[in-house]
């Protein structure tokens, strides 16, 4: 499981990596949770490399989504062409939260939005 | 400090010894002797056995080793620790004496200092571990309360107009899947499954609180006769921000016993099969889902329902995503897709297959053992005459 982020361009890109679980999910709950602490900031999860997405791992986007809404940010998500985690966030209904892109300039835009 | 006086069995055929280790030992610490090995092991397995045993090695008849044999081949007196007490001139006995399960070693003549700080140490760390393994039983015993109260949660099985059967193995003690099925009237059967995430004490928490919600009908605005109406009321009352940030996924249905139907909603939940036809060798297999957002996720949504007039054999199965989240041999895991085409191949709709689909998701699974999330399956067969 690896977290890793460069800001640019006014955003933040946030990039996991691995089966995003319980166990992966614990990994990276804290750096995640710090990366997401941004005053107004915007931010793209680059999510395309994630092998399995676990509930856990949904409400850890979640939670910190709404943290950053509540701070006056954006989350997108970037799934690129990762299907299986594309369909399992649609299945809940997670983009009428996080937006969800396939498209990474998409993705950028969508968070400068 | 030591809380009350531990006792301590000194072993030792040559009185002198005894007398010596013993006078030692009296300020602090209860002390029993015994002159024979068969003497030491009959009080070890009394009623009352000693918290320590200081085990001369070399004794006529049966000697140290094998006392210490016999003590660790018990599970009674396995826990005691022994230290042996042994002259300079048997230190080569000590690898022995240490594999057959002794904690420690004095050597003759004794330090008396030495001794003490070595007892000492040992009784606490003696101590220390019989009131961890009191509490961990303790511990595990309300655990298991826990969870049998969750399966005295779950229902009986329906036998009759309406059959079901159902498999619930959580993947921990306490696992976050609940489900269940009730009259909501003489006319109107509710079934639903939920699936709270992550597993362990939390999730099971509110999975049972949330099953109990449903059970009772105490969901404030809910028509349980509506399905989209009860995953309205429900995510309103277990919003994630005032749960520990916590969300579960739902299907809920409604069998009409009179208009012969199906209502049916889902909440972000993977969705339920029926196979249904007017025939038992003809049917076809459907996907019941509405593709809702989980429940928690945000405060007053809304959700669709969809109805599906039943045929005179329908067999419907509910069930949480980790009977088919399983890691196969490939590292790869089980898909939707692939767990549909399992469900499509059990086409003898006139019994239930909740035992063959388990040992199925088993057989498929890289490693024996229990399953990474909740298995929970519900497989309900509704046939007309």
């Amino acid at each position: 499981m690896a977290i890793n982020f460069n800001d640019t361009d006014s955003i933040r890109h946030v990039v996991i990596d691995g089966r995003l679980d319980g166990p992966g999910s614990d990994a990276i709950e804290i750096k995640f949770a710090v990366l997401s602490k941004l005053e107004g900031g915007r931010m793209v999860v680059d999510i395309s490399q994630v092998t399995f997405l676990a509930s856990l791992g949904i409400r850890l986007l979640v939670v910190n989504a709404k943290n950053l809404n509540v701070h006056g940010g954006r989350m997108v998500l970037f799934v690129g062409d990762n299907e299986a985690v594309a369909s399992n966030l649609e299945a809940t209904g997670i983009s009428a939260l996080i937006p969800m892109f396939t498209d990474i300039s998409e993705a950028n835009q969508a968070a400068l939005a | 400090m030591l809380e009350s006086k531990p006792s301590i069995l000194v072993v030792d055929d040559t009185p002198a010894n005894l007398t010596l280790m013993s006078g030692l030992l009296q300020d602090d610490y209860q002390v029993r002797a015994a002159t024979s090995g068969e003497k030491a092991l009959k009080i070890a397995f009394s009623d009352n056995p000693p918290d320590l045993i200081l085990l001369d090695i070399m004794m006529p008849e049966m000697d140290g080793h094998e006392v210490c044999r016999r003590l660790k081949a018990d599970e009674k007196t396995r826990e005691i620790p022994i230290i042996f007490l042994t002259a300079m001139s048997e230190a080569e006995d000590e690898e022995k004496g240490l594999r057959l399960g002794a904690v420690d070693y004095i050597t003759k003549p004794v330090s008396p200092p030495i001794a003490l700080a070595r007892i000492y140490t040992h009784i606490t760390m003696h101590r220390q571990k019989k009131a961890l393994v009191l509490s961990q039983q303790m511990l595990a015993a309300e655990i298991n309360e826990a969870a049998d109260y969750i399966l005295s949660a779950l229902p009986a099985e329906l036998n009759g107009e309406i059959v079901s059967r159902w498999k619930h193995i959580p993947s921990t003690a306490l696992g976050g899947d609940a489900f269940g099925y009730h009259w909501v009237d003489p006319d109107h059967l509710a079934i639903y499954l939920l699936d709270v995430c992550g597993h362990g004490v939390g999730s099971a928490l509110m999975s049972v609180s949330a099953i109990n919600a449903l059970r009772s009908q105490s969901l404030k605005g809910a028509d349980f006769k509506q399905p989209s109406s009860v995953l309205a009321a429900i995510n309103n009352a277990y919003l994630m921000e005032d749960h520990n940030n916590k969300f579960f996924t739902m299907w809920y249905g409604v069998y009409d016993r009179v208009a012969h139907k199906l209502t049916y909603a889902s909440a972000a939940h993977p969705p339920a099969f029926i196979r249904t036809g007017d025939s038992a060798d003809k049917t076809e297999l459907l996907e019941l889902t509405t593709g809702n957002m989980a429940i928690g996720f945000m405060q007053d949504s809304s959700f669709k329902e969809a109805i599906l007039p039943l045929k005179k054999y329908n067999q419907l199965t509910v069930y949480s995503d980790g009977v088919y989240e399983i890691e196969k041999q490939d590292g790869e895991m089980v898909t939707l897709l692939e767990y549909t085409d399992i469900m499509r191949k059990l086409s003898d709709i006139k019994i239930t297959h909740v035992d063959s689909i388990l040992e199925t998701m088993k057989a498929l699974q890289a490693v024996e053992g229990p399953f990474e999330d909740d298995f929970s399956l519900l497989q309900m067969n509704i046939h007309r005459a």
